[in-house]
């Protein structure tokens, strides 16, 4: 009896040994077919493969705009009519085209304390000014938009003209404005205002449209100094705190 | 009102913490942000382990469609694409099978025990950041009882949570004077900070979600005169119900939340993003096996991010127990093989220079806890 007692427990530890029981994370046999996970605090890396160099956000900055900027200049390559027709009134600049012209003054000053917009998800400020830009006298509702950290980046000034009582002279110029814009099949899909003058984006096609509501426009002498002078009247804009910046397409930062 | 209804009913909120200005730290510039995910965190459907053969078995439909893969042996879920990246990048590191010395899977336990980091629930009444911040600073005490119980016994705290009172996201200096006259003597005190503060105040914003809490809190932590910590709570972890899996659920929801958060928190720190590093906190885990209504209910291992400039990233740090039902906690819940405090206590040494042993003794009453400080910063 004793013989048999000691032979079935002998068969069972020799089935146990054969398969043993998990323990300690050991997980089931399926595990064993496609990997395991070893016992003890263990450091398991990303895959070689996926990984990326680690870096400050100095670096991370720099390599963000290094990769913004190449990938630019392919997409310019690739859109070629678009970026010659650009050409003709914007300076590429390592994929940012920035407009040419650089005529004009304005001088002028805030009517009031500047206005939140309460933009959802974005922020931004209206601003009315009354001041002159060369020999016209205007008065603009100016709007600084910020939509926040994007990819496909787009700077641009926004003018909301006051179309009734001293501003009838206006009239004729902003008919054409309106021309110019269904010729141009352009109407950008962040217009906030009237009038709205590109300086500098990193797409071809908004550039070429800009330059195509140049062409279209530049016989109006209003029109003409707006655009001539955009840098002049971004620049009192910034003086007095706003920018103007417009942007498509997201990205994850 | 039901608990869970109450846990449902509370919102997303922002608290700070100042060190005063004599504070002699030795690294002042570091910062400290605390997610901290109340309801618990179902670890197993965020921080995937894709080897592990009987997850299928226990909870097939809660295993997400296109997971974002880190190795062979991991993944992420598929609503984290930002976190992912800043794992790729070695800015975040995962800790798996975690939790607090607490295994009773009450809410309120847990949520106070994680909180106070003392050794039972409710046992403390300060929590163990604003411990920590009192032995960084040799600071006296100044506690609110608004403060979240984890940052106080710290001095200078600072509660924010942005209010849709017209107005009142802007308080004047001179609103403030005024009211200054019917106040109690205390109240008054607390009133002269709040005008003291005004010039350097940096909240503008009246937006109550967690993204604008977390871009509130980076803003706040980058400037150099800033808080050095906070805590951001985000709600409704506890995914009992439609979690989600196959089909994005609740868990998707949150877990995209808590991935805006960051990627927000890291936008907004800018540079400062070098100096601070950002931990999540949750009560517990959840069970292993689904339950009947797509969900899984109070377990106790769980998964930890920890993230940061100074993070040793790109990895996921686990003793991992395995899930097999005889691994299983109590057979229902993934086992914790690591101690929360012991990460908690490496995230203090860091931040604020204190010495593991004192952190291990006089902040969580544990004088033999392990040290992973060189297991998770460079």
């Amino acid at each position: 009896m004793r013989a048999l007692i000691i032979a079935v427990i002998a068969v069972v530890l020799a089935a146990c040994q054969a398969n043993p029981t998990t323990t300690g994370g050991s997980g089931a046999n399926s595990k064993q077919a496609q990997g395991s996970y070893p016992s003890g605090l263990k450091r398991y890396e990303v895959g070689a493969e996926l990984k990326q160099p680690k870096m400050n956000m100095a670096q991370s900055a720099a390599a963000k705009e290094a990769a913004d900027r190449a990938r630019n200049q392919e997409r310019n390559k690739r859109l070629s009519s678009d970026t010659a027709r650009a050409a003709l009134h914007f300076k590429e600049q390592e994929g940012l085209f920035v407009w040419k012209h650089r005529f004009g003054e304005f001088s002028g000053k805030a009517l009031n304390p500047r206005e939140d917009l309460n933009i959802p998800g974005g922020n931004g400020y209206k601003l009315a000014v009354d001041g002159k830009f060369n020999r016209w006298k205007v008065n603009v509702l100016l709007r600084s938009i910020d939509f926040g950290v994007l990819t496909d980046r787009s700077h641009m000034i926004v003018a909301h003209i006051n179309k009734g009582g001293d501003h009838d002279k206006l009239q004729p110029s902003l008919k054409l404005w309106d021309k110019a814009l269904t010729t141009c099949r352009s109407t950008l899909p962040y217009v906030f205002g009237d009038l709205y003058l590109v300086l500098e984006t990193t797409n071809p096609l908004v550039a070429a449209l800009q330059v195509c509501l140049y062409e279209e426009t530049k016989g109006d002498q209003f029109l003409s100094a707006f655009m001539k002078g955009g840098h002049a009247l971004d620049d009192f804009v910034g003086n007095n705190g706003l920018d103007i910046t417009l942007n498509e397409a997201s990205s994850m930062y | 009102m039901k608990r869970r209804d109450f846990l449902k009913m509370s919102t997303a909120g922002l608290a700070l913490t100042s060190l005063p200005g004599w504070a002699n730290i030795a690294n002042p510039e570091r910062r400290l942000v605390i997610f901290f995910l109340e309801g618990g965190l179902d670890g197993l459907s965020t921080l995937v382990p894709k080897l592990e053969g009987s997850l299928e078995s226990f909870r097939e439909e809660l295993i997400p469609n296109n997971l974002l893969d880190l190795s062979s042996h991991w993944a992420l879920h598929p609503a984290m694409r930002s976190t992912h990246k800043l794992m790729l990048q070695q800015d975040i590191l995962g800790i798996h099978a975690t939790s607090f010395p607490y295994t009773k899977r009450s809410h309120f336990e847990g949520q106070n025990l994680i909180q106070g980091g003392g050794l039972t629930p409710f046992s403390e009444s300060t929590g163990w950041v604003g411990r920590a911040l009192d032995i960084a600073s040799n600071g006296g005490r100044a506690m609110s009882l608004d403060t979240p119980l984890l940052l106080r016994g710290a001095t200078g705290v600072d509660n924010y949570y942005p209010a849709q009172v017209n107005g009142s996201a802007n308080p004047t200096i001179d609103l403030l004077q005024r009211l200054n006259g019917g106040l109690s003597p205390e109240w008054q005190i607390e009133n002269e900070k709040l005008i003291s503060r005004l010039d350097g105040r940096v909240f503008n914003s009246r937006d109550r979600s967690p993204r604008g809490l977390s871009a509130e809190a980076g803003q706040a932590l980058a400037r150099p005169d800033g808080p050095v910590a906070a805590m951001i709570r985000l709600n409704g972890y506890d995914t009992h119900a439609g979690q989600g899996g196959k089909n994005p659920g609740r868990l998707h929801s949150l877990t995209g939340e808590l991935d805006t958060c960051i990627s927000t928190l890291r936008q907004n720190l800018g540079a400062a993003w070098d100096h601070t590093t950002f931990i999540t906190l949750t009560e517990f885990g959840r069970t292993v096996k689904v339950n009947g209504s797509s969900g899984t209910d109070h377990g106790y291992g769980t998964a930890m991010l920890v993230g940061g400039g100074a993070v040793n990233g790109g990895a996921v740090l686990a003793d991992w127990p395995g899930l097999a039902k005889s691994d299983q906690f109590e057979k229902r819940d993934l086992m914790a093989t690591t101690d929360s405090r012991s990460i908690c206590a490496a995230v203090l040494e860091h931040t604020f220079g204190l010495e593991h042993d004192e952190i291990a003794e006089r902040v969580f009453f544990t004088p033999n806890l392990p040290r992973l400080t060189d297991r998770i910063f460079l």
